[in-house]
């Protein structure tokens, strides 16, 4: 069976260079009735093509050219007919014979041919990994698919030959003929985008912008993470992520991402079905999450499927490698902030495998830069591990094992000592239970802690917090309808979050105890979507998540004064109330839609529109998210947050996906997000219910996308003009803020550019360039100063009317690796540059304090990185 | 006690002075007014607000606003107390609040325009029970002339109060602290010395405004930080301790303004805001006035302390410091007198 079916199925790339595709090459001799082998000789000779068939097949074919200057394409066909071949161009130089669809076949009536089914499994060929989401499309006709999340696919087709297109992130596209005549198993092995065959490749991410239904969908594939400048010797995913279109952050220094908009507690990060809470290591600067772990990444910051839910701006779904199909090798990075080490091994071979790795940094090394006394005396470090363990039990099973943790410690000179950290361990089982119909279930769980120590002699303290959730969720892939695919689900999340909890450390410490009670709450959701496949040109997907969340509370439930603002003097009482007891719930549909439009095969028109709501919010009104930052759930005071987006964008490859460009634009009106009252005061604030507000607000902006996928030049420069404004107008003037006028976000930075490049000086050298420019972020300075009882006092009364200077920045990054060869046990890389070239002090923030107690305020910047940064890593891989 | 964590972290950064210009704005009328039951704290202060222009640091930001008619009013109008000017935009009255009553400020500017501030009750007093200290030795940071620091120990009186919050209601706290330093001189010579010896007022004691709410602590006694006096000499040291009840949106006022000057400048700190005022002007709401009316009752309660005894009885050393030798103490200290107050009796 395997046999026949490599035969049959063979492997062809579409031409791709019109100028010298058989249908362009003309025979301008009179080649009519020569064999067919000397005829390819004689053309082989004259053009730059070759042949490659069977000797068997063609030795007795004469050639039946019916006139001079026919095209050569023509000329095969009429000659290769009879024997049932027909001319396929591998590439531009390569034309191989194959096997055609028998005559019968194609004369059936469509309503008579039985159909069979198709299945099988997606794998990149390097790495064994399986590739969740790539689409396989037979061109000319209406039957499509995508892979499930283990790589599974199934389609249900009717007897003939086809030519199957299929398309994944970071891989190049590829074709294959398959005839099919029963139910067949055909496990297709794609090959990473980058490769010697450079002229031949369709990039994944092009294509699939083009072909796949969501919209606002940005990868980055695993390959090009690599391919970009480090930071500090670093390949870092949240950086990268950084340089799409619709990605900002509020500054250096600055945790987490802003996406269209939204507030980085908006963003949901999940690693292998398990949320992520503190994603970032040392205030932002490199991600929780190794590089070297990843599979594949994915941030969808459109319309979310209606499989995602719970946070409004974007989902960021990272899957960690499991090794599976991998031979032994382990792979060590050495560089000035940190150390990495990875191994992948197989335990069976093709049934059970595990990647472990880690990374321990020492970024004091980089402090030292800073002339500051205060801070070069400050110590910083982080460390992080993954591990993934999967077994494939059956064909039918799969099953997988994930956990990471991570944590930091800041110490700022010898007062204060931050430290964080997340963990997650996640189990998954993928089931087939037929070859239309699978699922995955998971059961998650993930936790982020913050610590905040004081060391000040006699007034020693501990400040904890932390989130912790709990979830399950059962998902199914539904392909029995050839036009349909559905997928529907249940998810679960318990929540437990403790927003306080300050105690001495030492005996002498002056510090009282005191905790804030934890809080609990459950949120659920059933989903079910289905994509159509309308025509060939029209596809549309529907989908509606049904969200619901039960506050379960602290034990106390707090009552004010009707009509009047909730403050200290509106109290009424604290009762206690039972720990189990249901004390806010929320039942939400959130629909979601989308609609494409193929014009040709190089362009097509997305649109989309969801609504989405979020159950839980980061309390944060300091200039960034920082450690002393807690989650708080919706309850009775704080409602849940919700928006509606719309997106419209128009996606176009050029050369043969050589460029791909697109524009996106986006409409998003936020129905309530939280704010917080003037000068909140959110740390260990029992009563925070007085500082919260809901605002509304809208963000809208277009987003402009070009990238060279080949050639020694790749990169792309993406550019983003947005706005994102809030606009909170109570029933009181203390629950209004900016008289009740919209007003910038702190993540309002209209125009936002980014120019990622990388060229290759040889196959083993190349120099890479990364180039940010951003409007500064607004901020709110004093208009005026008076004087009250004394005091001066800086009245600040327009919030984020002015900004900071614009940011700009330079990084350089000279690359080296060694040429991967097959039998190599041994490879090296290593990148050496510059991070900030020009050392541009790029502010975080402007602030103002008097220069002595009583004198006039003065204004300062803050720069965070504000120097040029060289670096250098090393990296090494090892097969034994 | 969460005032305690004082966050201040600047991580990898550097900390430039820059010169910005505020928005060019209209200056706003300040009103500074306070009606209590204690005459010599009831004034209404008016002023403008200055631009916020760092490029002159030395520009006038308190002009006074003179030529106003200033009345506070009982709730049901029934009672009429008008402020008279008493120096240039300062306004003062002899008269004093009811404890219980509620009242409201109207101001007419010159200009003719009319402000009003929403009604604010006096609440009851509640009374210091006592003021002590604890002398403390601390480890202070100095930075040194080659650019690194170092550790000197020294002593501190830490000055607190005792409270006994009510249990029945809800309580609003703001101090005011006023300290009388003793300051000893020596005569030129062998001259006689009239003033060698002076008492010099500090007020506000602590550079901050120092409110609190019974929030964690409702019914019970506390104790309140009043101020930290550096053992520097072994003469005595006078607090006076006055406890304002306010009310809770009085509270919140004040305390938005202790959280501005608690802001220590930093990527933790709040994103700064506007601070409301209860005063609007009448007619023309888009007007924003700032500042507060804010009324109170109050008790009193004071500590002496003789630094030099206090610090003998725990075996620390008296510090060792030599008087100036000008002769009129009152010149060298500011805001002295020569004549002894009279709790140093």
């Amino acid at each position: 069976m395997r046999s026949s079916l490599i035969l049959l199925v063979v492997a062809v790339f579409p031409s791709l260079c019109s100028a010298q595709s058989i249908d362009s090459i003309r025979l301008t001799k009179d080649y009519d009735g020569l064999l067919f082998p000397a005829f390819a000789d004689t053309i082989e000779g004259e053009f730059a093509v070759k042949f490659y068939y069977n000797y068997e097949w063609i030795k007795d074919v004469k050639i039946i050219q019916r006139q001079s200057n026919s095209r050569l394409a023509e000329v095969l066909q009429k000659s290769l007919v009879d024997v049932r071949l027909e001319p396929l161009q591998l590439n531009r130089k390569s034309i191989v014979l194959v096997n055609t669809i028998s005559a019968s076949t194609t004369t059936r009536a469509q309503d008579a041919i039985a159909s069979y089914s198709v299945s099988g499994y997606i794998s990149d060929s390097q790495s064994g990994e399986k590739i969740s989401g790539a689409t396989i499309q037979m061109p000319g006709t209406k039957f499509a698919t995508t892979s499930s999340s283990n790589g599974f696919f199934t389609l249900k087709l009717p007897e003939g030959m086809y030519e199957i297109l299929v398309n994944a992130v970071g891989m190049s596209g590829l074709t294959k003929r398959l005839r099919v005549y029963a139910d067949q198993v055909v496990d297709i092995e794609m090959f990473e985008s980058v490769t010697e065959l450079d002229e031949i490749i369709i990039s994944g991410l092009a294509s699939k912008q083009l072909s796949s239904l969501d919209i606002g969908l940005q990868t980055i594939s695993t390959q090009s993470l690599k391919s970009m400048p480090p930071l500090l010797g670093e390949v870092d995913i949240i950086r990268s992520v950084l340089s799409l279109p619709g990605v900002t952050t509020v500054g250096e220094g600055a945790s987490g991402f802003n996406v269209r908009g939204g507030n980085v507690d908006q963003n949901l990060i999940v690693v292998d079905n398990a949320p992520l809470f503190n994603s970032s290591h040392l205030f932002g600067l490199f991600s929780v999450v190794n590089s070297e772990a990843i599979s594949s990444l994915s941030l969808q910051k459109g319309t979310l499927p209606a499989r995602y839910g719970g946070r409004l701006a974007s989902v960021m779904d990272i899957s960690l490698q499991d090794g599976m199909d991998q031979d032994l090798y382990a792979e060590a990075s050495i560089g000035v902030i940190s150390s990495k080490l990875k191994i992948s091994s197989p335990i069976i071979k093709d049934k059970m495998s595990i990647v472990t790795t880690g990374r321990f940094a020492y970024p004091s090394w980089v402090l030292g830069f800073v002339p500051d006394q205060n801070v070069s005396s400050s110590k910083a470090g982080f460390y992080d591990a993954t591990l993934k363990a999967a077994y494939r039990i059956s064909s039918k099973d799969y099953l997988s094992f994930s956990t990471l943790f991570g944590g930091d410690s800041f110490r700022f000179g010898s007062d204060t000592t931050y430290s964080w950290s997340s963990r997650m361990a996640s189990l998954q089982w993928l089931h087939n239970f037929s070859q239309d119909f699978s699922s995955k279930l998971s059961v998650a769980y993930s936790r982020g802690d913050n610590v905040v120590s004081g060391k000040s002699f006699a007034n020693e303290f501990d400040l904890k917090s932390f989130i912790g959730s709990t979830g399950i969720n059962y998902e199914f892939f539904w392909n029995k309808w050839k036009q349909h695919n559905i997928e529907f689900g249940l998810q679960s999340n318990f929540y437990k979050i403790g927003r306080g909890d300050l105690d001495p450390t030492n005996e002498s410490s002056g510090i009282q105890p005191f905790s804030i009670p934890n809080e609990r709450g459950a949120e659920s959701s059933f989903y079910f979507s289905d994509a159509i496949t309308l025509t060939q040109a029209l596809s549309i997907s529907f989908g509606v998540r049904l969200s619901a969340f039960a506050y379960l509370g602290n034990g106390l439930k707090r009552f004010y004064q009707e009509n009047s603002p909730i403050n200290e003097a509106s109290y009424v009482e604290t009762q206690n109330v039972s720990g189990n007891s249901v004390q806010s719930f929320f039942i939400n549909p959130e629909p979601r839609f989308a609609l494409k439009f193929s014009i040709d095969n190089e362009s097509s028109i997305k649109l989309g529109y969801n609504r989405n709501f979020q159950y839980l919010s980061l309390l944060s009104n300091t200039m960034a998210v920082s450690p002393i930052d807690t989650w708080k759930l919706s309850d009775n005071f704080l409602a849940p947050q919700s928006n509606d987006q719309a997106s419209l964008g128009y996606f176009r490859n050029f050369s043969n996906s050589a460029y791909e460009v697109s524009v996106e634009s986006y409409y998003k009106i936020v129905s309530s997000v939280t704010q917080y009252k003037e000068g909140a005061r959110l740390v260990l604030n029992d009563f925070i219910e007085r500082e919260l507000l809901m605002g509304k607000g809208k963000s809208y902006g277009v987003e402009f996308y070009a990238k060279k996928n080949r050639g020694d030049l790749t990169g792309w420069i993406s550019y983003t003009y947005s706005r994102s404004l809030v606009l909170v107008k109570g029933d009181y003037e203390e629950e209004t803020l900016s008289n009740g006028e919209y007003f910038p976000s702190n993540f309002d930075k209209p125009h936002d550019l980014s120019l990622v490049a990388n060229y290759s000086l040889t196959p083993k050298f190349s120099v890479s360039g990364n180039f940010f420019y951003s409007t500064g972020r607004p901020i709110t300075y004093p208009e005026s100063i008076y004087v009250v009882d004394g005091y001066v006092v800086a009245d600040y009364s327009e919030i984020n009317q002015s900004r900071i200077p614009d940011y700009h920045r330079l990084d350089l990054s000279f690359n080296y690796k060694m040429l991967a060869k097959k039998n190599r046990r041994f490879e090296r890389s290593w990148s050496a540059g510059v991070y900030n070239v020009y050392a541009r002090r790029n502010p975080f923030s402007v602030f103002f304090k008097p220069e002595y107690q009583g004198s006039f305020p003065q204004a300062y910047k803050l720069s965070v990185l504000g120097t040029a940064i060289p670096y250098f890593a090393i990296n090494f891989k090892l097969k034994p | 006690m969460r005032y305690i964590i004082f966050f201040s972290l600047l991580l990898i950064s550097c900390v430039d002075k820059i010169l910005i210009e505020g928005p060019s704005v209209q200056p706003k009328l300040v009103v500074d007014a306070w009606f209590t039951n204690v005459a010599d704290f009831n004034s209404v202060r008016l002023s403008k607000s200055a631009p916020f222009s760092n490029n002159y640091p030395f520009v006038v930001f308190n002009e006074p606003v003179s030529g106003a008619t200033v009345t506070v009013y009982s709730q049901d109008k029934s009672r009429a107390i008008s402020f008279s000017e008493d120096t240039t935009g300062v306004y003062k009255t002899s008269e004093i609040a009811e404890v219980g009553e509620s009242y409201f400020l109207e101001v007419q500017g010159p200009g003719g325009q009319l402000y009003r501030s929403s009604i604010q009750k006096v609440e009851q007093p509640v009374s210091i029970e006592s003021l002590d200290f604890t002398f403390d030795k601390v480890d202070d940071i100095i930075n040194t002339t080659s650019g690194g620091y170092q550790t000197i120990p020294r002593y501190y009186f830490n000055v607190s109060a005792n409270i006994n919050d009510p249990e029945e209601n809800q309580n609003f706290y703001l101090w005011k602290s006023i300290g009388i330093f003793e300051y000893l001189t020596i005569p030129p010579g062998d001259s006689p010395c009239n003033f060698c010896k002076c008492w010099s007022t500090i007020s506000p004691l602590v550079g901050s405004v120092n409110v609190s709410s019974d929030q964690y602590i409702n019914g019970s006694s506390f104790s309140v930080k009043v101020g930290s006096i550096l053992y520097d000499r072994s003469t005595g040291f006078l607090t006076r301790l006055y406890q304002f009840s306010i009310t809770g949106s009085a509270f919140q006022y004040w305390n938005a303004i202790s959280n501005q000057q608690r802001n220590t400048g930093t990527i933790f700190d709040p994103a700064p805001g506007n601070i409301a005022g209860n005063i609007v002007s009448v007619g023309q709401e888009n007007e924003e006035i700032l500042g507060y009316f804010t009324t109170a009752s109050v008790s009193y309660n004071k500590l002496l302390i003789n630094r030099g005894s206090e610090a003998r009885k725990l075996n620390v050393n008296e510090p060792n410091l030599i008087p100036p030798g000008d002769g009129d103490c009152r010149l060298l200290y500011r805001n002295s007198t020569h004549i002894k107050p009279v709790d140093f009796q």
